[in-house]
């Protein structure tokens, strides 16, 4: 669907005063499990990034350009598609996999566990590392379009490590594997892929990806520590296997 | 009749504490619930490609602390010993427990059998697979790492992933769990942990790097396993009543 179309008829919906459902997603952004004083203080635990123009970014430099060398094929048209921009959209891609409809309305323990465990990856773990660092991004240090050019404004000026994307990916990833094991392998390809297709969009080193990946896992452990995060769990795993259509 | 059962019950009862104790076959997974590894962890880079060339570089920077603290502490890591003693006694300060099979019989256990199954149903799996070799091994570099006189039988071994760091990581996402608090240095431990064995020059940065990856998704099997479940029950327990009475 055409971004600006969808962009206005939000606005419009909101204009007109369902204010209920901007309330809604605003708020369903804000929940959470952690605190700052209770999550992993990941912009010190994870390693320095290669310095732009250092021998070990070399590496990085080389997978953007693999990346470039990608536009026109398959691997880029789902690179722009992994480049998601809501919540609602990550779960679109992973309902793909998981075989039942992940939404507020079909599955709203799963989208609470889901939402909540994103939130404190993104708000406790990406957003003050990224802040730590303030890294260019490739597109930008190169002076080269991305897979979904329309994204490039907002993302010129720095954030690049880690990347958010692959922390909501890889957290989906495995929260959606507790909850239906049998499916581990699909859940966790298609976690390990969508942050490939940052590097691949040019909006993210590879080391922006990897360390995302086990910011991720940093996190995921911690969640296992807190009360609500497994009561919430178990019943995203009810809910799952009453849905499921597969025995 | 009963007399021979008794002594049979006892044998059995006696070679149960024997399998925790030297825990050679303690699991949790099975066959059914463990991951295909193949298909969630990236292969090894190839001989010759950018990403080997990265790990060169990263070999040669771990060549360069020999002789430093840094290159002692890749040493003690390096050693495996009985009870898997110098990983456990290094998250000492870190967990607040010393974890070994008297002090901790519970917490033990469950290590025990979680770093076995990292093993048999991932680097074991993984290093059949790609038989890489060591970077001392490729590079021509005998006698250049933290322990020599271990070369001979590493020799034989193969590379990728790193076994030390899938248990090192491992290790410390199941102990940033049970004592959340404390989080930040369990899992830098961990980290640091795998980290040893390439300064030691016995694994690529890749190999260290997706072991830590590996170290998540066996996490994540582990906890849609009953038997890993309960144990960690009676684990989270025992810290309870040990940790408190020693805070």
């Amino acid at each position: 669907m055409n971004r600006m179309l969808l962009w206005g008829v939000t606005l419009l919906v909101c204009a007109f005063g369902t204010a209920a459902r901007c309330a809604d997603d605003k708020q369903d952004l804000s929940t959470h499990y952690l605190t700052l004083q209770g999550s992993p203080a990941v912009a010190w635990l994870l390693p320095a990034p290669p310095s732009l123009g250092s021998p070990d970014a070399a590496y990085d430099e080389f997978m953007f350009f693999e990346g470039q060398k990608m536009q026109g094929t398959k691997r880029w048209d789902l690179a722009r598609e992994q480049a998601t921009e809501t919540p609602q959209e990550v779960h679109q891609l992973f309902s793909k996999v998981l075989g039942i409809t992940i939404s507020k309305q079909n599955t709203p323990d799963i989208y609470k566990l889901l939402m909540a465990s994103c939130n404190d990856a993104i708000k406790y773990g990406t957003s003050i590392t990224k802040r730590r660092y303030y890294k260019r991004r490739p597109f930008a240090y190169f002076d080269k379009h991305t897979c979904r050019p329309e994204e490039e404004a907002s993302r010129r000026n720095g954030g690049s490590y880690p990347s958010g994307h692959t922390a909501v990916g890889t957290t989906v990833g495995l929260l959606l594997s507790e909850i239906a094991p049998e499916k581990r392998n699909e859940l966790m390809s298609l976690a390990y892929e969508f942050g490939q297709s940052r590097v691949i969009c040019g909006y993210h080193w590879q080391s922006d990806v990897d360390n995302a990946r086990l910011m991720a896992i940093y996190f995921y452990s911690v969640l296992h520590g807190n009360k609500d995060f497994i009561s919430d769990l178990a019943k995203a795993k009810k809910e799952y296997n009453s849905k499921k259509t597969t025995p | 009749m009963k007399k021979y059962l008794l002594i049979a019950f006892g044998f059995m009862l006696a070679a149960g504490s024997l399998n925790v104790a030297f825990g050679q076959k303690l699991h949790f997974l099975t066959e059914a619930d463990a991951p295909d590894v193949n298909v969630v962890i990236p292969p090894p880079p190839e001989n010759g490609s950018e990403a080997a060339k990265r790990d060169e570089f990263y070999y040669y920077e771990g060549q360069k602390m020999r002789d430093t603290a840094r290159w002692r502490v890749a040493i003690y890591d390096a050693v495996k010993g009985n009870n898997h003693h110098n990983l456990l006694t290094s998250f000492e300060h870190p967990f607040g427990l010393m974890i070994n099979p008297e002090d901790t019989p519970q917490l033990f256990k469950l290590i025990r059998g979680a770093l076995n199954d990292v093993e048999t149903y991932g680097t074991s799996v993984l290093k059949k697979q790609y038989k890489r070799y060591r970077p001392f091994v490729y590079l021509k570099q005998s006698g250049k790492t933290c322990e020599p006189q271990k070369e001979l039988a590493y020799s034989v071994t193969y590379s990728y992933p790193s076994a030390h760091s899938a248990r090192g990581m491992l290790t410390a996402l199941i102990l940033a769990e049970i004592n959340p608090q404390r989080s930040n240095l369990i899992l830098e431990r961990g980290y640091e942990y795998g980290r040893s064995r390439v300064i030691c020059g016995f694994h690529w940065q890749s190999d260290v790097e997706n072991s830590r990856l590996l170290a998540g998704v066996i996490y994540s099997a582990l906890h849609g396993n009953n038997a890993f479940l309960k144990q960690l029950k009676k684990a989270k327990d025992e810290f309870k009543s040990l940790y408190e009475s020693k805070k």
